[in-house]
């Protein structure tokens, strides 16, 4: 059985995956205020050797992630031909978290 | 010609809905009666500074924040002085996560109008920021910059539909040319609250709201799902590109993805490196700085200016020791700061204008962040790192620039220890032949690589808490633009030696005090016995090491004098020695001012310790070796 990715840091390059919430909230918000947020759909464009970063692409960005944050930011894996291509489909995934009113 | 006519970049203003939600000033009334104070604010790199100097023209105000390191630039508007203008350090949001956060919110809460400046490359990420100072309740007016490249890309864009979309005016700029800028000045009376993140608390309650890290998060994922929103809905309506890519563009990006190659990319990093050494290091440092240095100051001006200050004080005095003898503060400030600083500091900073204009810098960082984590750095250290082989002052100044106050100390600890400068670099490679060529070269570098690894890797596990990891958005690739590296250079290397100036200017008073008193001379005697018994140097190399003080580059050329009467082992152990020993006085100034006095002595001491300390390693070791 292949194995199934769970963190950024295992997919190799041109492999795609789906952020979901990190339990980390500096990570996340990190990576919010360049553009990705859970339910994102980002693929790996390079993955450096020796401990070296990630380098992942979604829509127009491509932002470089050390290899400790991609330890840390869960995925899972997008099955090719599922959720790829259309550049409009991350802005349609559901988001869930709404700032509640009662806060 | 009119600018962006027909073009991927339409003036934005005519379809901005400024009084939805403000009551409209009557027509009569001055639309800048309301507007007094301008503040800049935006993402890093996306042509902030260039956007300020095309408001305010050249007579800009470059001074630190009170009690901070962080820059703060104010000036008139050019067509209005009684319009203040004032930037702010690029910052990615306001939730008091640095300094620089810090600084940007105090200088924005004296804003009438905040000009909100975004690449047109970057969208994505830069209305993130934007959407913030709606949400928080500012007048802002939205300059999309770069807009000329976005254009070359065939990125969707339709700024009409964005200035509907955020409710406020959207102006075209591209700055380096000052294409839109008429239109930006003309767009601030219309600066308008805009349209918030819908649901979105009062934008005070929700100012307070963010500083609680739980719900800063919530609000951080509303706002994000919005903008993604707002810019779909902006792509919806844009002419569909028409999917064909330019060959420029194929290249660029198969360049991009080279460059990262771990084979192709440490390839090139080398030559890039070896490059950087040859125009640097051998024609500015060595052949430009010799006409600048050696005729023009010392044959020239610092006669003219001994002989002026002759004529007003007398030269058997102590005064003009001070003033004008062998290290006097007057003609070795001048000498220093014109002579040798100002060329090696304006060639450096033009090298890495074309690096970072062409979008290269950033994927060093990428490949460098896997090393550098080693030594509690993240990618982004790699840039102060390679600048400290031009010039450790400059280099522990653009410290700044690290997320941290953790890596900020292990950066500047690093480059003040193992970096050698160029000037530096620049007389031991005459010495270097004597020492044994290339196997000294060798020998030379992988000890210093050692020594770096060693503290840096020692300081991380030392030092409490843990280093930022590296994120980092990628440009694309691109030609880089002769505008763009001229007013970066200018730019850099203006607010660099005003800010350094001064500092070496104290220096060479310290030096040349110390000279005239003739502790000079003290402290040589006092460090001849540790040089002759544990580094096994003639007891004359002590002189070298104290002038090694004064000036990088004087402690390696005193060495020449030396040279003939030592066996290659001892030349490079006092090489090394001259390296790790001490950063020049300048150097220590700029990094007790940066870090503080307490880091900075102890930063001084430990050079001291540990250049001796293994100095008499190296000195066993290389005479077996050599």
């Amino acid at each position: 059985m292949p194995h199934i990715p769970t963190t950024l840091d295992q997919l190799k390059p041109g492999q795609k995956a789906q952020l979901l919430t990190s339990d980390h909230p500096e990570d996340a918000m990190a990576v919010m205020r360049l553009g990705l947020i859970p339910g994102q759909v980002v693929t790996v464009q390079a993955s450096i050797p020796g401990g070296g970063p990630l380098v992942i692409k979604q829509g127009q960005l491509e932002i470089a992630l050390g290899r400790d944050l991609c330890q840390r930011m869960p995925v899972t894996s997008v099955v090719a031909g599922n959720a790829t291509g259309n550049p409009d489909n991350a802005y349609t995934v559901p988001y869930n978290n709404h700032v509640s009113a009662s806060a | 010609m009119t600018p962006f006519a027909q073009s991927a970049c339409p003036q934005g203003t005519t379809n901005a809905t400024p009084c939805q939600t403000e009551g409209c000033h009557a027509p009569l009334v001055d639309p800048w009666s309301a507007v007094q104070s301008v503040v800049l604010a935006g993402n890093p790199n996306v042509g902030k500074s260039v956007v300020f100097n095309a408001l305010t023209g050249q007579y800009a105000n470059v001074s630190n924040f009170p009690g901070t390191t962080v820059d703060l630039a104010t000036g008139t508007l050019k067509a209005n002085p009684n319009i203040q203008i004032k930037d702010t350090p690029g910052v990615y949001g306001l939730s008091q996560l640095s300094e620089e956060e810090n600084v940007a919110e105090t200088i924005m809460a004296t804003a009438d109008v905040v000009i909100n400046v975004v690449s047109a490359l970057s969208l994505e990420r830069d209305l993130f920021f934007t959407q913030q100072l709606l949400d928080w309740g500012y007048r802002v007016v939205v300059a999309v910059n770069q807009c000329d490249e976005a254009e070359a890309r065939q990125l969707p864009l339709n700024l009409p539909v964005l200035a509907q979309q955020l409710g406020v005016p959207v102006v075209p700029t591209v700055a380096v040319t000052g294409q839109g800028i008429q239109a930006l000045i003309a767009a601030i009376p219309q600066a308008s609250l805009g349209n918030p993140t819908p649901d979105s608390p009062a934008a005070l309650a929700l100012r307070v709201q963010e500083q609680n890290p739980g719900q800063r998060l919530l609000i951080y994922g509303h706002r994000r799902q919005h903008v993604n929103t707002l810019l779909a809905a902006m792509h919806q309506a844009c002419v569909p590109s028409t999917g064909v890519v330019s060959v420029g563009q194929r290249v660029a990006s198969a360049m991009g993805r080279a460059l990262l190659h771990p084979v192709v990319g440490t390839l090139v990093g080398l030559l890039v490196m070896a490059i950087l050494y040859q125009v640097i290091g051998v024609w500015v440092a060595g052949d430009l700085v010799n006409i600048t240095e050696k005729t023009v100051m010392l044959q020239w001006v610092v006669p003219w200016l001994k002989t002026g200050i002759a004529t007003i004080v007398p030269t058997s005095s102590l005064l003009f020791t001070v003033l004008a003898g062998e290290f006097g503060v007057v003609t070795m400030s001048i000498q220093y700061i014109f002579g040798v600083l100002f060329p090696l500091v304006l060639g450096f900073y033009v090298y890495m204008a074309i690096l970072e204009d062409c979008g290269y810098l950033p994927r060093i960082a990428v490949l460098a962040d896997g090393l550098l984590n080693r030594v509690g750095l993240n990618g982004r250290a790699v840039i102060p790192l390679i600048l400290g082989f031009g010039c450790v002052t400059m280099a522990t100044v653009a410290t700044r620039s690290l997320t941290s106050q953790r890596e900020r100390t292990i950066a500047s600890t690093l480059l003040a220890i193992t970096i050698p400068c160029s000037a530096q670099i620049g007389v031991i490679m005459g010495l270097m032949a004597l020492a044994g060529g290339l196997k000294a070269w060798v020998l030379y570098a992988c000890i210093l690589t050692g020594m770096l690894l060693l503290i840096g890797g020692l300081l991380n596990k030392v030092l409490p808490g843990r280093s930022s990891s590296l994120i980092l958005d990628l440009p694309p690739m691109r030609m880089p633009r002769l505008g763009n590296i001229a007013t970066k250079t200018w730019v850099r290397t203006k607010s660099f030696l005003i800010e350094a100036a001064p500092l070496f200017v104290l220096g060479s008073l310290i030096v040349s005090v110390v000279q005239a008193f003739g502790w000079l001379g003290i402290i040589q005697q006092w460090l001849a016995p540790v040089t002759v018994q544990w580094l096994l140097l003639p007891a004359a190399a002590a002189n070298a090491f104290i002038m090694g003080m004064v000036r990088r580059d004087f402690g390696a050329a005193g060495m020449y004098f030396l040279a003939p009467h030592m066996s290659p082992a001892q030349l490079l152990t006092s090489l090394l020695v001259i390296t790790l020993f001490v950063p020049c006085i300048a150097s220590a100034t700029v990094m007790t001012k940066e870090r503080g006095v307490k880091e900075g002595v102890v930063v001084l001491v430990a050079s001291w310790l540990i250049a001796f300390a293994a100095g008499g390693v190296f000195a066993r070791v290389l005479g077996v070796l050599l």
